[in-house]
């Protein structure tokens, strides 16, 4: 392996909060004197031609020692864990010359199935950025590790300590914690920021075990999801979304769908891909769940139900849907009431879900938070019974609703430890910061579900001085296994415990080892009794709107809050980038005369705290009225530079936040009433779209499944022109020639393929104020449409629309209108079918970017510098980074389609069909993206290609496009047709 | 710009322009920018390709390894030289005191810096392994044609005047042979086989 000393392709920037003023500055200098720049760049080319007489000399130094198996230049997948979040999922990352560069899901996990979502995509920018953790500290000074090691044991085996975490589910990490525990006398406390433990609590009564169970969905035909964002952000999307697409995914001789009823009063991706998404108040979920409860056990024993608004007629649908398929019907529920989760404990019973689409033995261990645990802790820092807390992949200033108290409370603990990768408001409030390995540098196990034992790898040297969190604990124990490499632990307690025989070396090169099969458990017995007489059937009341927080599908808990990739992929939903906003409803909105995009002061008291949260107003149809939606995880004041930079718009100081913390708004198991006032001011969120109808044009094309098992180009019909009305000859294609089609059916709007575009390809971040220019940068963006319910074109006042979500990128047209207006070729035909860009050649006309139908096309205004250079690391070295000036766009990730034919060749075999995936297909959750070459007969998107539901986007215009799209059907009654005669759907 | 800053500006260009051209002994020496052929820069070590690939025949691939696996030609690690200058201390003086820098660098655990010979814009992908290994039917493309006979060379240099017209011609010559002899690969002309 060798290490280049190049010149680095962005210059040095080490300050991003700056960035959209500097570049104001280099626009205004740039179009202020034209003519000297023209000058400067004469100058500049005609040194360029007297430097080109001597070479540069470039240096490069060859390894002492080359590793046998590692080839410089070739990148290698090595199998891992997903920490992004507690659901686990396995990944195979890339890496190449000894650094990551890309998560990929792991096709054979049994949980992730090959998908993975936008956070777990976004977690190198964690491993690459300079403002974590470099080394312990006491407070801000550097410490030497010993003497942290030694007033941290100290202070432990002084009694009296507690050691805080999230969700720690590894069988090896759990044993280490264990160990500490018995040897310093200390108390673990695990919670969860979105706890699940409502669910685990309502089991431990009318199950007999406190369990989180592992939901099915791939074996459910009915599907009701009250308030679970399970395609978004709940537990486990990735493997929720894999499971539902099985059903929904009529690509293979499937004539049935399942039937997908969403209940909620926030819009939700889950709601917009719902058969039918009926609103329903957040004060209205106990009712509704008792009066679903009663009808299917056709008597009253749940108690009375509250007056609700969801209509009769629906309700009977539900009842009707879930007795017509016993086993293979699935309730889930969000809410965070204990009498709730037990409703919908005796609902699952009555539908025989248990042991079928509710999986009792290989329960989930994604959350194991226990709420009562934290309370107690609570109690215990308030008596001052607490003498020495570490807190550990946790951050609960930040993120527990009673943030504030608990920093007041740090205070007053003796000796407070962090153990962290990042400083965060936690870590800076404690005296002693134990600097964390990256979970992309460190060796750990996991077990998400009971018995799917799950490794996770270091892909790179550590870059700091960097410590793996389980061997300080085991040092801060006394233990002697502080002192070995964790690998080793690890290792020992795998062999011992994990392996039952099999081979470690194998083990760590597929990544888990799937022994959910010889999990012995006796099936918990339904008490039945527990979940009857609840009486939870009242409405909850209050004054105001209902405030409805929730977890954003990008941004999560928050705990990735200083990632641009992250912040600038947009809400699926709303489009919105950059921080949260007030979400209400349209008709709300008129009534308390707030506009879109109003600065609006949200007022609530919450378990008695006072929360004012200042915010934009953002118009989300389909919300449940008298409600306002907040996401979570924004407000983060002590992320890094992206939380002060960026994302700031016009605010400053303490204001300079990306959005705000909304935490303080959670009350466990209760619902908050507020108020919403407009505080003067349009501080509009930047936003990628900001359109949502289609007028009336068939972009997505939907149908309904009744028309099309009747007519299988169902809301298809559309009016090609003749293939030879071209003004220049067809193209002939004698090798291959690509085609990708999108399953809008599949289709979840979850964004995780707008990640994995920009980290694969290199496409810079650039802020709110450039996305507010709209000037993103996507190579890929995800639109989203409105079921159409206009008035003078503008979506208003329809009460509930569904929505669909459709992923749009460079189609690569045959006749490609870009092709024709470049003046200097940059932009071609390739014998392949694809519409190549050659940035070397390009001069930014922008003509092409004009020309184009689909606006795909983006162009680089200004040179992206990265906020710091270790972010450098994180660029794709197969991909060109673009410079100033140059027009951008999809390749079709031709860098992988040349790696795949060369491999091919070097095998010396065809070309198998599917051994080429494009970066957004193989993180794609619900696999609604197919890669190939058409002019393989025997090819995926060949078959897919005469499926009567491809349509091309435009195809009027008769761009022929090499990218098609598949209509998507929802199991539905037609919806009345509009009264111009254009139905179907959008 | 006024007619007189502009008559100004063009007796400044002929000016400064005409001895530089003057300075080109023929029209093979004007280079344009990028183009370095003939770049043989001075090495830490006075490494001689004619006695290693030329006198003592050892394969290019013995030292330059995966280059039939990979997009770099690579430089041999420094074991890869300790194979032989364990033993083989040198000769001549120069070669004597060349091993011995090895050797130190190798002792030390310093290694060596080189000067890296033939470089590539940021926005060129070039791949070894397509043309040592794949092109011609798996029979591969011999170095010498892109990289000079290095048997007579002593320090790597630029052999050849490599320009994206050198490789597109190549490329042409490839595809027009391969279509005599009915062979369906081609060597692509398409942009994104090198920019993208």
């Amino acid at each position: 392996m060798q290490i280049e000393f190049n010149q680095n392709p962005r210059p040095a920037q080490d300050d991003l909060a700056d960035m959209p003023a500097e570049l104001r500055q280099e626009m205004e200098r740039v179009s202020k004197s034209r003519r000297d720049f023209m000058k400067v760049t004469g100058m500049a080319a005609m040194g360029a031609v007297l430097a080109g007489c001597t070479a540069p000399d470039r240096l490069v130094k060859p390894l002492l020692k080359k590793q046998e198996h590692i080839m410089p230049g070739v990148a290698y997948d090595y199998a891992s864990t997903c920490q992004a979040c507690s659901a686990n999922c396995g990944t195979w990352m890339k890496a190449r010359d000894g650094r990551p560069i890309k998560a990929e899901g792991a096709r054979d996990n049994p949980l992730n199935r090959g998908g993975l979502c936008a956070r777990g995509q976004g977690q190198l920018w964690g491993l690459y950025d300079s403002e974590r953790l470099k080394g312990p500290l006491q407070k801000s000074s550097p410490v030497k590790w010993e003497e942290l090691d030694a007033a941290v044991s100290g202070a432990v085996k002084g009694g009296g300590a507690v050691l805080l975490t999230g969700t720690v589910n590894g069988a090896c990490a759990r044993e280490q914690i264990r160990r500490f525990c018995e040897a310093t006398g200390a108390r673990h406390v695990a919670y969860d920021a979105i706890s699940a433990w409502p669910i685990a609590a309502a089991h431990k009564d009318t199950h007999g075990a406190a369990v989180l169970p592992r939901y099915r969905f791939e074996l459910a035909e009915v599907v009701v999801a009250i308030e679970a964002d399970f395609l978004g952000s709940w537990i486990s999307p990735v493997e929720y979304a894999a499971g539902w697409a099985v059903n929904r995914d009529l690509r293979n001789g499937r004539r049935t769908l399942s039937k997908h009823f969403q209940l909620e009063a926030n819009y939700t991706i889950s709601g917009a891909n719902a058969d039918e998404r009926i609103k329903l108040p957040a004060a209205e979920r106990g009712a509704l769940l008792t009066a679903l409860a009663n009808k299917l056990a056709g008597n009253t024993r749940f108690g009375t139900a509250g007056a609700h608004s969801v209509p009769p007629e629906k309700l009977d649908d539900i009842v009707k849907a879930i007795k017509d398929a016993p086993r293979k019907a699935l309730v889930v529920c969000g809410s965070d009431d204990v009498k709730h989760q037990k409703l919908v404990n005796a609902i699952n019973h009555m539908a025989q879900a248990y042991g079928n689409t509710v999986d009792l033995r290989n329960v989930s261990q994604q959350k194991l938070g226990n709420d009562d645990t934290l309370a107690q802790l609570l109690k215990d820092l308030e008596s001052g019974a607490v003498k020495t807390l570490i807190v550990w992949g946790a951050n609960p200033v930040y993120e527990l609703p009673e943030g504030a108290k608990f920093k007041e409370l740090l205070a007053k603990v003796g000796t407070t430890v962090a153990i962290s990768a990042f400083p965060d408001e936690t870590t800076t409030e404690c005296n002693w910061r134990a600097s964390a390995d990256h979970a992309l540098e460190s060796w750990g196990d996991f077990e998400p579900v009971r018995g799917l034992h799950s490794l996770s790898q270091p892909l790179v040297r550590r870059l700091y001085d960097t410590r793996n969190p389980l061997t300080s604990l085991l040092k801060w124990a006394g233990h002697a296994d502080g002192n070995r490499d964790y690998r080793e632990v690890l290792a020992d307690y795998w062999k011992a415990n994990v392996l039952q025989g099999g081979a470690w070396e194998a083990a760590v090169e597929r990544g888990f080892v799937d022994a959910q099969g010889s999990v012995v458990t006796n099936m918990p017995v339904m008490n039945e009794g527990a979940a009857t007489g609840l009486n939870a059937g009242a409405l909850a009341t209050g004054d105001g709107l209902e405030i409805v927080p929730y977890q954003s599908v990008l941004m999560g808990d928050g705990s990735q809050a200083n990632n641009g990739w992250l912040h600038e992929a947009g809400d699926p939903l709303t489009r919105a980038t950059w921080g949260n906003y007030v979400a209400l409803n349209p008709l709300t909105m008129k009534e308390l005369g707030i506009a879109d995009g109003d600065d609006v002061t949200l007022s609530a008291e919450a378990e008695g705290r006072k929360v004012e949260l200042k915010l934009p107003a953002v118009r989300q149809p389909g919300l449940a009225g008298k409600s306002a939606a907040v996401a979570l995880g924004f407000g983060r004041t002590q992320a890094g530079k992206i939380v002060y930079g960026m994302g700031t718009g016009a605010l400053t100081g303490a204001e300079a936040t990306i959005g705000a913390n909304a935490y303080p708004l959670l009350a466990r198991g209760k619902v908050v009433f507020g108020t919403v006032a407009k505080s003067g001011g349009n501080r509009k969120p930047a936003r990628i779209q900001e359109h949502d109808s289609q007028e009336k044009r068939p972009l997505l094309k939907e149908t309904t499944l009744e028309q099309w098992l009747g007519k299988p180009d169902a809301g298809n019909d559309q009016h090609l022109p003749p293939a030879n009305l071209t003004l220049w000859p067809r193209w002939e294609y004698n090798g291959h020639k690509w085609g990708l089609v999108v399953d809008l059916n599949s289709c979840t709007g979850c964004s995780a393929c707008v990640v994995a575009c920009s980290v694969e390809n290199n496409v810079p971040v650039v802020g709110r104020e450039e996305v507010a220019t709209r000037r993103e940068m996507h190579w890929l963006r995800m639109d989203v449409y409105y079921e159409d319910d206009h008035k003078d074109g503008l979506l208003t006042e329809n009460e509930n629309p569904l929505a669909g979500f459709q992923p749009m990128m460079c189609q690569h047209c045959e006749n490609a209108p870009c092709e024709t207006v470049c003046p200097v070729i940059a932009t071609s035909h390739t014998e392949e079918g694809l519409n190549s860009m050659t940035y070397n050649r390009c001069i930014g006309t922008r003509y092409c970017a004009n020309n184009c139908p689909y606006k795909v096309r983006r162009f680089n205004w200004f040179l992206y510098k990265h906020n710091d250079l270790t972010m450098n690391l994180a660029l794709n070295p197969d991909v060109t980074v673009r410079t100033q000036g140059v027009m951008e766009k999809c390749s079709m990730c031709a860098q992988r389609i040349y790696e795949g034919k060369r491999n091919a060749a070097r095998a010396g075999v065809k070309l198998p069909d599917g051994a080429i995936r494009t970066a957004c297909q193989s993180s794609c959750p619900t696999n609604a993206i197919a890669f190939g070459d058409v002019n393989d007969k025997d090819s995926v998107v060949t078959r897919l290609l005469k499926d009567p539901r491809n349509y091309a986007v435009l195809a009027e215009i008769n761009t022929r496009p090499a990218v098609t799209y598949l209509t998507k059907v929802r199991n539905r009654k037609a919806p009345p047709a509009p009264a111009d005669g254009h139905g179907g759907g959008h | 710009m006024s007619a007189k800053l502009a008559i100004l500006f063009l007796l400044l260009t002929i000016a400064f322009g005409l001895p530089v051209l003057l300075a080109f002994r023929t029209a093979d020496d004007i280079q344009l920018p990028g183009v370095h052929t003939g770049y043989q820069p001075e090495q830490p070590i006075p490494y001689s390709h004619r006695l290693h690939a030329g006198v003592l025949n050892i394969d290019c691939q013995y030292c330059h390894a995966g280059v039939d696996e990979g997009r770099h030609a690579t430089l041999p690690s420094l074991s890869v030289c300790m194979n032989c200058h364990n033993t083989v201390a040198g000769k001549t003086d120069s070669a004597k005191a060349g091993i011995n820098t090895l050797r130190e660098a190798w002792n030390s655990g310093e290694g060596v810096v080189w000067k890296r010979v033939h470089n590539n814009p940021d926005f060129v992908y070039f791949n070894h392994m397509a043309h040592v290994r794949n092109a011609r039917q798996g029979k591969g493309i011999d170095c010498a044609e892109c990289h000079g006979d290095m048997t007579e060379a002593g320090l790597g240099l630029q052999a050849k005047n490599r320009t994206m017209g050198w490789c597109v011609n190549c490329h042409r010559d490839e595809n027009a042979k391969y279509e005599q002899e009915g062979f369906a690969a081609k060597a692509p002309l398409d942009c994104d086989a090198c920019h993208r």
